[in-house]
């Protein structure tokens, strides 16, 4: 009797622990089809009502009056490139400039310290906090909403991950390329720009194209910096279109037109940024460290 | 650059500050003011927002932080509203995504075949590629409706007469599309983040409580999970950061509403997104001084945010010894 | 303007902001910024105006007339377009009545819209019914006082689910300015304004929002401009007016409202709501464009009172046909003669 109420528990107790297994793995496995549905549905809609939109007219001509059909969204694909190609001539030398300073000249200062807190501050601040500040020191002044004042938004942001990327990835190269050098005499400076950062060239590019991609999608700053325009950019001191302000604009409205090129939009833009953060890694899987 | 060999150190390493120095010099000159150039950046986005927050600060006080009520016209304004819609869009969005994206996880690190983990891994990431606008886009066009005709009128009709919680109007858009759409927003961090825990778990433990006796999933819950929790943790409160800061695509989503949220349907905003969406049309200095005041305490949480998850994240370093 | 290289790209950009622009007649690129009520029909006037002028680009961004108005007190903008006349407060801001012109450009109807997929009729709505919704007395579609509104109408008893402005807007003092004048309870409780306290609904961004978010929601109700329900085929009602008659918000039906106005204001500022006539819509609205009456930018200055010269006179003709009204022959010459004082350098920049 009590060796049978034995086996009956111990039964019961695998039993639990087989359930807890079944339970458990099947959360996970329905959690992991969430995640995977999520993407698919989002990319589907995407392709599905989005595609459409995307003929030549779309690529190159401007929009139409509203409501009007045969428009297109060139104005804000030229502006993107514009604002980003601005926002990396800003952003990418002061963010890798501050990252080698925190990985390869900083001592235990105040100085060093006070910056380093700086960084990790300002990378989490809301980008709208950045575009405010850039309203009131380069739009009101100047009287205009203007490309620079996006791009001057972007470069600010792209700073901080720069400067953090960078630090992480110098730090990664060993001493001993940088004893090398200074065994061999040469001076600091060499040694930095000579040996280490070409060293950590792959991870520093890496940082700088996730930046990009990151600022590339940004859409609140530019707001209150570069406003939209409906023409092609003809000045830098004007205000210009941007990928995230149009879909953000035809999103909004009631326009089954413009919900098409929203989608549109919306498609280039993920693919162009998927694809391209696919090439990266490909690229870059050489230089990385050991896989795990 | 002299390639000869020297035998005493310090008389090398004055042969090379006299020949080179001024390199040396010049190179501390420039990133240092890079770096100075920098601070003065942030310095001066924190002088704008105080400055211009500070006609609202002097008016309204520090109660504006507490209080209820946005009236453009005759000008008495309260934040209290944004800031319990901040914490709760943030908090619900990190807790959704916290667990749909640990158990995720879970199940690519220990289900999953090696071949299969790599590609999953970098399919979900994708999700991390998209644009917040394109996130908004989703959920004002696709989620929000079908919240609204689906979700939002069987909560209002089957339970909304017993609990006022689920009494609201169906609109759609508001809290529930916004912490949806924010929490999809957040997976990707979570998980490869998670993901990354996960593997640095060393087999032989895990295979030590195996051969105990454990099941696969006793080992997950009892070993796994407390081995990896710093990196857990870390990657909870990056995506907590994450949230708080999220802008376009809540104000897309959140349906814009100035009271304190009574049932599950309601809509409200968040402290990044009224900026976002009032910003350039206010009405009048005050107006404008009370959005800024809005950024100031934005930027606040977010400090105290950053500062707080620095010291749970070293303190949960120190008592455990794990690396996180 | 199009653009072939990177390389060109880069000449234009340098050579447009060192050379002077008054070298070329009508040349140039400015930025309005404001009214989305009037954005379809501003938005054609851009298009229409740079095929004739190829060389002026005018940059219209429907930002909400709060934005127009803020953005043109800021002086970031060439003209901003409001369909709220500046308050004296910020006419004061901007330098008092005699440093600013308004310039009514067109006039239009805010339509009650609404999304009811079973309820082919058209609805009517009286005061009661829409003071009713937005103060959110009424909750349900089969209300007795929008029952009474139609009679043999089967309403659903759906959620009344209100929407309204959530930026600053002028079709939102047009809408707020009608509910003050005919609910006491209103003009009490909310009052008129560009931003007010809503006591129910959610908000969308400008009327594109508005309409978008009527458009995805069952039962919901919004007011918008007459050419965004009838571009997006969504249902709008007729409203009674101060005569009892139930109005269909057509253009022809806010120039008699407009007609109906007893007299004009100087500087023009003036409101068209809840007007006399029998035949008058009551909800109806009209759009000014704001300029400094010193254009401190001379070239900018002609380019633009070119261009609203134009609009008032030979773009008139795109307004009916996006569902606006033609202005009147008495404002538009009241308009054109305010267009005048507007100064370039001393003398009018109309003068050739």
């Amino acid at each position: 009797m009590a060796s049978k109420l034995k086996t009956l528990v111990a039964g019961l107790f695998e039993d639990r622990r087989k359930w807890r297994g079944i339970v458990g793995f099947s959360m996970t496995a329905v959690a992991t089809l969430i995640s995977l549905g999520a993407l698919f549905s989002i990319l589907g809609y995407l392709i599905i009502h989005g595609i459409g939109a995307l003929d030549l007219n779309f690529f190159i001509k401007e929009p139409a009056a509203v409501g009007d059909p045969g428009g297109g969204i060139a104005p804000s694909l030229l502006g993107t490139a514009i604002l980003v190609t601005i926002s990396t001539i800003i952003g990418a030398p002061l963010g890798v400039g501050v990252g080698i300073y925190l990985s390869e000249i900083a001592g235990d200062t105040l100085f060093a310290r006070v910056t380093r807190v700086a960084i990790n501050t300002f990378i989490g601040v809301p980008s709208i906090v950045i575009g405010i500040f850039v309203y009131f020191i380069l739009v009101k002044p100047t009287n205009t909403f203007s490309a620079v004042a996006g791009g001057l938004a972007l470069g600010i942001i792209m700073i901080p991950i720069m400067a953090r990327t960078t630090e992480d990835v110098l730090r990664l190269v060993p001493d001993s390329i940088r004893e090398a050098g200074l065994a061999l005499g040469a001076p600091k400076w060499r040694v930095t720009f000579d040996l280490v950062l070409p060293a950590a060239r792959a991870g520093v590019i890496t940082g700088g194209v996730l930046a990009v991609a990151r600022v590339a999608g940004e859409t609140a700053p530019l707001i209150l910096t570069a406003l939209g325009n409906e023409y092609y950019p003809s000045s830098l001191f004007k205000p210009i279109d941007e990928i995230t302000l149009r879909i953000l604009k035809y999103a909004r409205g009631p326009y089954d037109v413009w919900h098409q090129q929203a989608y549109g939009a919306a498609l280039i833009l993920v693919f162009g940024v998927a694809i391209g953060s696919l090439l990266l890694r490909l690229a870059t899987r050489d230089y990385n460290a050991p896989d795990r | 650059m002299t390639t000869a060999a020297s035998p005493a150190p310090p008389a090398r390493t004055q042969q090379r500050e006299g020949r080179s120095g001024r390199g040396d010099r010049i190179y501390h000159v420039l990133i240092q003011s890079m770096v100075c150039l920098v601070l003065a950046i942030f310095v001066g986005i924190f002088v704008v927002v105080v400055t211009g927050a500070w006609p609202a600060m002097k008016r309204f006080g520090l109660g504006f932080v507490i209080h209820s009520g946005w009236d453009p016209v005759h000008l008495v304004f309260g934040a209290f509203p944004f800031v319990v819609g901040t914490i709760i869009v943030a908090f619900g969005a990190m807790i959704l995504a916290g667990g749909i994206g640990l158990m995720t996880a879970v199940c690519v690190t220990e289900l999953l075949p090696h071949w299969l983990q790599e590609p999953v891994t970098y399919l979900i990431e994708l999700l991390a590629f998209i644009p917040s606008v394109v996130y908004g886009l989703f959920g004002l066009l696709v989620l929000a409706p079908m919240l609204q005709r689906t979700v939002e009128v069987w909560l209002l009709t089957h339970l909304g007469p017993r609990f006022a919680i689920f009494n609201g109007a169906p609109y759609g858009v508001g809290y529930l599309s916004a912490i949806l759409i924010l929490a999809l927003m957040l997976l990707p961090l979570i998980v490869s983040l998670s993901r990354e825990a996960l593997i640095l778990v060393p087999k032989d433990i895990k295979d030590g409580g195996l051969a105990l006796g454990a099941g696969r999933w006793d080992v997950v819950w009892g070993i796994s999970f407390p081995y990896a929790r710093n990196g857990i943790v870390g990657a909870f409160v990056l995506s907590l950061g994450r949230a708080l800061g999220e802008t376009i695509a809540v104000a897309m989503t959140i349906g814009g509403g100035y009271r304190l949220p009574t049932t599950v349907m309601d809509q409200g905003y968040t402290l990044a997104s009224v900026i976002a969406n009032e910003f350039n049309e206010v009405s009048s200095d005050t107006y404008l001084s009370a959005l800024i005041y809005c950024g100031l305490i934005l930027f606040v949480i977010t400090v105290v945010v950053n500062i707080l998850a620095y010291f749970i994240v070293r303190r949960l370093s120190g008592i455990h010894g794990f690396k996180a | 303007m199009k653009i072939r290289s990177l390389s060109s790209l880069t000449v234009m950009v340098v050579c447009l902001n060192i050379a002077p622009s008054s070298l070329l007649a009508q040349s140039g690129a400015l930025t309005g910024a404001g009214s989305t009520f009037i954005n379809p029909l501003m938005s054609k006037w851009s298009k229409e105006y740079h095929t004739l002028h190829p060389n002026v680009e005018i940059n219209y961004q429907s930002i909400g007339s709060g934005g127009g108005r803020q953005q043109f007190l800021a002086k970031t903008v060439a003209f901003g377009a409001s369909d709220a006349p500046l308050t004296d407060e910020q006419l004061a801001q901007a330098g008092g009545e005699a440093n600013v012109v308004h310039i009514p450009v067109t006039q239009g109807a805010v339509v009650i819209a609404y999304n009811l997929q079973g309820v082919s009729k058209q609805l009517r709505f009286s005061p009661e019914s829409i003071a009713g919704m937005y103060l959110g007395t009424i909750k349900l579609w089969n209300d007795p006082k929008i029952a009474a509104d139609n009679p043999g109408v089967s309403l659903p008893v759906k959620p009344v689910l209100v929407v309204h402005r959530s930026d600053g807007s002028g079709t939102t003092d047009v809408f707020t300015d009608y509910l003050s004048k005919v609910d006491a309870e209103w003009k009490s409780k909310v009052g008129r304004g560009t931003s007010v306290q809503w006591p129910v609904g959610i908000g969308g961004q400008g009327n594109e929002g508005v309409a978008n978010q009527v458009r995805n929601t069952e039962g919901g109700v919004g007011y918008i401009e007459l050419a965004y329900a009838r571009q997006n085929k969504i249902a709008y009602g007729s409203v009674k007016n101060r005569g009892g008659n139930y109005v269909e918000p057509d253009p022809k039906n806010v120039t008699n409202a407009a007609a109906s106005m007893k007299e004009l204001p100087a500087d023009l500022r003036f409101s068209i709501t809840d007007e006399q006539g029998p035949q008058a819509y009551p909800i109806a609205g009209s759009t000014w464009v704001l300029l400094y009456k010193n254009q401190s930018d001379v070239a900018q200055g002609k380019l633009v009172t070119a261009f609203v010269e134009w609009a008032i006179t030979d773009g008139q003709k795109y307004a009916n046909e996006l569902d606006y009204a033609v202005l009147s022959k008495n404002l538009a010459q009241k308009a054109q003669a305010a267009l005048r004082t507007v100064m370039c350098g001393g003398k009018s920049c109309l003068s050739k």
